[in-house]
């Protein structure tokens, strides 16, 4: 059981077929358990082994303010910084999912998994996840 | 390569010292492959930005506080 940081293998492809609208459909990000294998053979969310406890609600929170920039030969996107207030809660990793790939909804399409190196936990506070700098060279995702 | 952070806390919101480190993570970056006495300087300048940005954020929260104050004795 582990968790690896990655861009999943899927969605590298999904992307090229033109599944993914990055700062049009709706991403979510849902937190797991030290239990949970999620890496770059995830091709879907699961509810399996996710984080469970106050303040967090299966399925995890929809990411906001997805954007696309073209910088130079790069184009990134970013994704607002994603907060549950008033957790109760231990994650070991991410996964960011489209809930509306393709053009359609309800789907859960992986995008990419987060490794957080270990347990974090929030007890009656604030679980923030800080993605990196909106730039060609550290954006959470990037095709150079 | 994804560089992101995670911040949790006990009791209450983030500490004014932790949103000054995520201010800090957006204001400057060190690549892990720069050349060792850039990086030693860029992470001095990295703590001197938080320092900044810390004493600003737990000023600006005092003034609201004492805003407050004046508030509620008015």
């Amino acid at each position: 059981m582990a968790i690896t940081t990655a861009m999943c293998s899927s969605f590298k492809r999904d992307l090229l077929k033109g599944y993914h609208g990055m700062d049009s459909d709706t991403f979510k990000m849902a937190l797991f358990t030290s239990s949970a294998t999620l890496g770059a053979s995830t091709t879907s969310y699961s509810s399996t082994n996710e984080v469970s406890g106050t303040g967090y609600s299966a399925g995890g929170q929809a990411l906001d303010n997805g954007s696309v920039t073209l910088s130079g030969t790069t184009a990134f996107v970013d994704f607002n910084d994603e907060t549950w207030t008033t957790a109760t809660i231990t994650a070991n990793g991410a996964l960011i999912y489209n809930t509306q790939t393709n053009g359609g909804s309800g789907t859960t399409d992986a995008v990419a998994v987060l490794a957080f190196g270990g347990d974090k936990t929030s007890t009656n506070g604030d679980f923030v996840v800080q993605f990196p700098t909106a730039d060609a060279s550290n954006a959470v995702i990037r095709i150079a | 390569m994804i560089d992101f952070k995670v911040y949790t806390s006990s009791n209450g919101p983030l500490s004014a010292e932790q949103l000054a480190d995520m201010a800090a993570n957006e204001i400057i970056n060190i690549s892990d492959t720069a050349p060792e006495p850039l990086r030693q300087q860029a992470h001095l300048f990295r703590e001197n930005v938080k320092r900044v940005v810390h004493k600003y954020i737990t000023r600006g929260l005092n003034s609201n506080l004492d805003y407050m104050v004046r508030e509620i004795k008015n």
